[in-house]
């Protein structure tokens, strides 16, 4: 898919996601986002180390607000109010409470996430505007800094071992620290020589191969930008309220025109394969 | 807190409740509802049903939903929740008596608010931090825990007969002031609540409870805040047995659909197909 086409469905994914706390509605923007990425995902794509970091910040919220809100009506067990933060009740409102902001965090990370598990990231960083380009071009350069530092930091610590380096105190970890932010910055000046060996910055930015736009990309981007309009439009007017399970859980408000802007979001991943 | 130039009568209401019956302001006094700037709605249905129907007129941007049971002269108490605000515990004198404001199993008191004449929504906020403007309602419903939270009977029309109402002569306004006197809302003894108000800031007894029979509108200058204000009493049809909402049911099924799409989905993954 075009990468501006995935950028503006992230957008206005992420828009509707953070618009409002309804968990119907961020379910569906979550599941649509888990359809996108399965159905137009780069080839070799592992999702484990996306679906772990999901869990753990979901997890991480419901906890937080289960441990700390004591608000309302059906009780588990009673914390003695002696204990810091978490003295006080545990209701089965603040477990709701806490799901349906994990929820929106994970809605929120799967709504960006086809940005880099669906589209090229060189790609990505072309579809830039012009006046974005030398930005993206230093977001995306420091970006592929961290795996290369990573990589770095492995090889130097193993070749320390094999000149009988052994960890015992933090003071002995300068021993692998300093070689790599030397290793960084050696291989930032050999990139920037590259770059400025072809030229980058000397004038217009040029395009070697442009990510073909196909209708499909448009009725896509098009689609998305108009359903989370609709969606604000309705938050903005009333017909999409808040929803809050306290003192007790009260049904869910659902407006069908709102669900069915969360639903537009499914298209990308239903259309033909424009690989 | 907000400086909304409340009406006279809700002044009269706070007078009474600092002084005592002796207090309570003169109708002379008591401006006709219609000269407010904002008019908002109080709709109050109790659990047999009975609907009571109120007016609030008050000056300024916005007035908060206490403020609007201050003004209305019904009997309440609430409990607060912090940051979400007070929650009503006993309104209208029901429940007579309450030892938890939110039990765990009986009913409670939902609540309610409509915006500029729309529908019901559940409100997510207490009484003390929920603010209303001009055409908006609030609504309280006593319902079990155990089933779902039908809203209140509509808000729409109350403030209209209210407004054009002929105004009430002086020396009728006055026996009704003083006639509310009589049956002023008194805090409620019950442990567990942890605010009260009436006119004469609870010093007097509970009233005595009111009945589908006694359909005399109450005090229409103290209870609208002003003469022409109407009361509604009245009953409701039994609402249809609870359930989801079509829109909550095609929620569900999208839900499942998309579930099983990526369920599909992650199938063939697994089997090595694109």
């Amino acid at each position: 898919m075009n990468p501006r086409a995935i950028a503006a469905w992230s957008l206005a994914a992420l828009a509707i996601a953070v618009s409002t706390n309804n968990p119907v509605y961020r379910a569906v923007v979550a599941l649509c986002a888990l359809n996108l990425i399965l159905a137009r995902g780069r080839p070799g794509l592992r999702l484990r180390p996306l679906l772990v970091t999901v869990a753990v910040a979901a997890a991480i919220a419901t906890v937080v607000s289960l441990l700390l809100s004591h608000t309302g009506t059906h009780r588990f067990i009673e914390v003695p109010g002696d204990v810091p933060l978490i003295g006080g009740a545990i209701t089965l409102e603040s477990l709701v409470f806490g799901l349906v902001t994990g929820l929106g965090i994970a809605a929120a990370l799967l709504a960006v996430a086809p940005l880099t598990l669906v589209a090229d990231p060189y790609d990505l960083v072309d579809a830039l505007p012009p006046f974005l380009a030398r930005t993206g071009a230093a977001i995306g350069t420091a970006l592929n800094l961290i795996p290369t530092m990573a990589r770095s930091a492995a090889d130097i610590r193993d070749a320390q071992r094999l000149r009988g380096w052994r960890p015992r105190r933090v003071r002995d970890w300068p021993d692998v620290a300093v070689p790599v932010v030397l290793t960084a910055v050696e291989s930032s000046i050999t990139l920037a020589e590259a770059m400025e060996a072809r030229g980058w910055g000397s004038g217009p930015r040029t395009h070697y191969l442009t990510a073909p736009r196909w209708w499909f990309d448009v009725a896509v981007a098009v689609s998305a930008l108009l359903a989370a309009a609709a969606f604000l439009a309705l938050r903005a007017s009333g017909a999409v309220p808040d929803w809050y399970p306290f003192p007790v859980i009260p049904p869910l408000p659902v407006n069908p025109a709102a669900l069915a802007c969360c639903l537009v979001l499914i298209l990308p991943s239903l259309g033909p394969d424009t690989r | 807190m907000r400086r909304a130039a409340l009406a006279a009568p809700i002044a009269g209401v706070l007078a009474g409740g600092f002084g005592g019956a002796a207090t309570l302001v003169p109708a002379a006094q008591l401006c006709a509802a219609a000269t407010y700037t904002g008019h908002v709605t109080l709709v109050v249905e109790h659990g047999d049903t009975r609907v009571v129907g109120l007016c609030i007129g008050f000056d300024g941007s916005s007035i908060t939903g206490e403020q609007m049971l201050q003004a209305s002269g019904l009997e309440y108490a609430t409990q607060s929740y912090g940051g979400l605000g007070d929650a009503v515990c006993q309104l209208d004198s029901e429940p007579a008596s309450y030892g938890a404001c939110l039990p765990a199993s009986g009913s409670y008191w939902a609540m309610f608010v409509s915006r500029n004449g729309g529908g019901w929504q559940t409100a997510d906020r207490g009484i003390s931090t929920e603010t209303f403007s001009d055409g908006d309602a609030e609504g309280f419903r006593y319902v079990p825990q155990s089933r779902p939270q039908p809203p209140p009977a509509s808000p729409a029309g109350i403030c209209a007969r209210a407004l054009a109402g002929p105004p009430t002569p002086a020396p009728a306004a006055t026996t009704s002031a003083t006639a509310a006197a009589g049956v002023a809302p008194a805090q409620s003894s019950a442990g567990g609540g942890t605010t009260g108000s009436g006119p004469d800031g609870g010093t007097t007894p509970p009233p005595a409870p009111t009945d589908a029979a006694a359909a005399t509108p109450p005090p229409a200058a103290l209870r609208a805040g002003g003469s022409g204000g109407v009361a509604t009493v009245g009953t409701r049809p039994a609402p249809p047995a609870g359930g989801p909402t079509a829109a909550l049911l095609a929620a569900g099924v999208a839900v499942g659909a998309l579930a099983a799409l990526l369920v599909w989905r992650v199938a063939r993954r697994r089997m090595g197909q694109p």
